[in-house]
């Protein structure tokens, strides 16, 4: 494990919408080179949380640091140039632009045209089957198409922090198990991930340390492998443990 | 961009090229000077329907002040030549340049809000701009109607053909070559999905801006052309009404298409010119129209045709 201070830390941090406050007091850290994994259930508050540091949501309250930076408050096309790339849940791709198209604007960012082809040549070895489909139209893509141009549009910026919101949604277990796989070999090429995942069993076994969030409060932490035999988690969500 | 690079250049295809060339080529046989002239209110109006769609068709902001534009710079153009002495030529540049200030202006005021909102100060802006020109009559002679000179001495149709042909191609060259640069894709983008855009680091109210001022440049160039065209306006051209016509041709055309207003011009205002008794109808037309492209046909004549295009193409190639 790389020791360095915390890519990424989230100070008390409170934020929802309008008048409906979601998260009361989250802190958390993410270190350089790590997968950090938000647990929850639906409502937790877990997509709040990645919204609220990709700059998507104002917080409430609270302090976001990213690289020596604060970044709460900034609108979130800033946070996108400082590399923090988001990746959303349910998508939100391009649906009426190409794949080739999708991926540019990924790095939309970038101005340096050498660096864009990078990107780009990196994402299509990572993602072959999206090279094979540069010219379709995003909207007729299969779901774990979709899911992979989504995971690539946001590696074209060449973030330092991938904000991942439920990568498996939806998916056979086929594909989920091939865009888990993904995630791990980007995080063993030296990427720091923060996700958000349902599939709790899956997201223990490949993180490094995991929060739980209940009712938008963390009300555990600690390394993955810990809290895989925890008996809280295990009873509420692996749906096993004590007798 | 490496990847975009190859068919950025070629902004027309062969078929737009072709049909173009056609148009051109038209008023050679065409020797009547009414339907010259019908040829040239399709020309206005299908231009003015591709300025509309940069914003409605690119961004989803519609702007529902379009034709207050288009007004102001007509009416822009107008003095300019009238009290400056300045050619005719060179008044719909004034007024391209007065109608891009007051959209930016506008845009900067408006565009922070969301889609419906946005349309509706829009549409503020349109009857602001409608009742000062209609108020100002030491200006504008407001309802008197403002004489204009014209660009040419001869009534004859077919040089002004040319001249608004010319205007046509350069609007659609234009935004067609906007459209498809790296600048048009996070049009698009914000467009398509404003939280993927803000996300991928599009800055949204700044493209949003450009994109207004622009459409609004090109808004206050045709209303310039319009003017000197005519040689009369009335504050009339900045009606909503208009709007709502140019609003229908993008709209029937197909939005984010560009041409697909221009298609619809040239069949809806000759239709329109020959079926005397339902000019009167026209909006309602137009309004059951749009109520019947919105259910049936959201992509308009430009879906219609890329249907087509795959059905047509398949026998010959396969994929």
């Amino acid at each position: 494990m790389l020791k360095a201070g915390p890519l990424l830390t989230v100070t008390q941090l409170e934020s929802g919408y309008n008048h409906l406050q979601i998260l009361w007091d989250v802190s958390l850290k993410v270190l350089k080179g790590e997968m950090v994994a938000l647990l929850g259930r639906n409502g937790a508050g877990k997509t709040t949380t990645l919204r609220t540091i990709a700059g998507l949501l104002k917080p409430k309250a609270g302090q976001i640091d990213f690289m020596d930076h604060r970044i709460d408050g900034l609108p979130a096309h800033e946070i996108s140039r400082m590399r923090i790339s988001f990746v959303p849940e349910n998508l939100h791709l391009f649906p009426a632009m190409s794949v080739m198209e999708n991926l540019l604007l990924g790095a939309y960012g970038i101005r340096d045209p050498g660096r864009t082809k990078g990107s780009l040549a990196f994402v299509c070895d990572t993602f072959p089957a999206l090279a094979r489909r540069r010219k379709q139209l995003a909207g007729s893509l299969s779901g774990g198409e979709r899911r992979m141009l989504a995971l690539g549009r946001g590696l074209m910026s060449q973030p330092e922090l991938l904000l991942v919101d439920e990568p498996s949604l939806g998916l056979a277990p086929k594909m989920a198990t091939t865009v888990f796989d993904t995630l791990s070999k980007l995080k063993l090429a030296g990427l720091t991930i923060l996700l958000v995942e349902q599939n709790v069993h899956t997201t223990l076994q490949i993180s490094d340390r995991s929060y739980v969030l209940e009712q938008g409060r963390i009300v555990m932490e600690g390394r993955s492998k810990e809290l895989m035999k925890d008996d809280h988690v295990c009873k509420t969500y692996l749906g096993s443990g004590d007798d | 961009m490496s990847t975009g690079g190859s068919h950025r250049w070629v902004v027309l295809s062969p078929l737009s090229l072709f049909l173009l060339a056609v148009l051109s080529v038209l008023p050679l046989w065409v020797q009547d000077e009414y339907l010259l002239q019908l040829l040239i209110s399709s020309l206005l109006l299908g231009s003015q329907a591709m300025a509309f769609d940069f914003t409605a068709g690119f961004i989803n902001v519609i702007n529902f002040g379009f034709s207050a534009f288009v007004g102001a710079g007509a009416y822009t153009s107008a003095l300019l030549v009238l009290h400056w002495g300045i050619s005719p030529w060179l008044g719909p540049l004034g007024g391209a340049v007065a109608s891009a200030a007051l959209g930016f202006f506008s845009g900067v005021l408006t565009l922070r809000l969301q889609g419906i909102y946005a349309a509706v100060m829009t549409w503020f802006v349109g009857l602001t701009l409608l009742s000062l020109t209609a108020s100002l009559s030491g200006l504008t002679r407001g309802y008197r109607g403002l004489n204009v000179p014209l660009f040419l001495e001869t009534a004859a149709r077919r040089p002004y053909f040319y001249i608004i042909f010319g205007v046509t191609f350069l609007t659609f060259v234009s935004l067609r070559w906007t459209g498809s640069s790296r600048v048009g894709l996070a049009f698009r983008a914000i467009g398509q999905n404003l939280e993927s855009a803000r996300a991928s680091g599009v800055n949204p109210t700044k493209y949003r801006v450009i994109n207004f001022t622009l459409s609004c440049a090109f808004a206050g160039l045709l209303g310039g052309f319009y003017a000197h065209f005519l040689g009369i306006l009335t504050p009339d051209v900045m009606h909503s009404r208009q709007t709502v016509e140019v609003l229908a041709l993008a709209y029937i055309g197909g939005r984010g298409s560009l041409w697909g207003g221009l298609v619809a011009a040239f069949i809806f205002v000759p239709l329109f010119e020959y079926l005397k008794p339902l000019m009167e109808l026209r909006l309602v037309i137009y309004g059951v129209l749009l109520i019947l492209v919105m259910i049936w046909c959201p992509g308009g004549l430009a879906a219609i045709y890329t249907q087509l295009k795959q059905q047509v193409r398949w026998p010959f190639m396969q994929r």
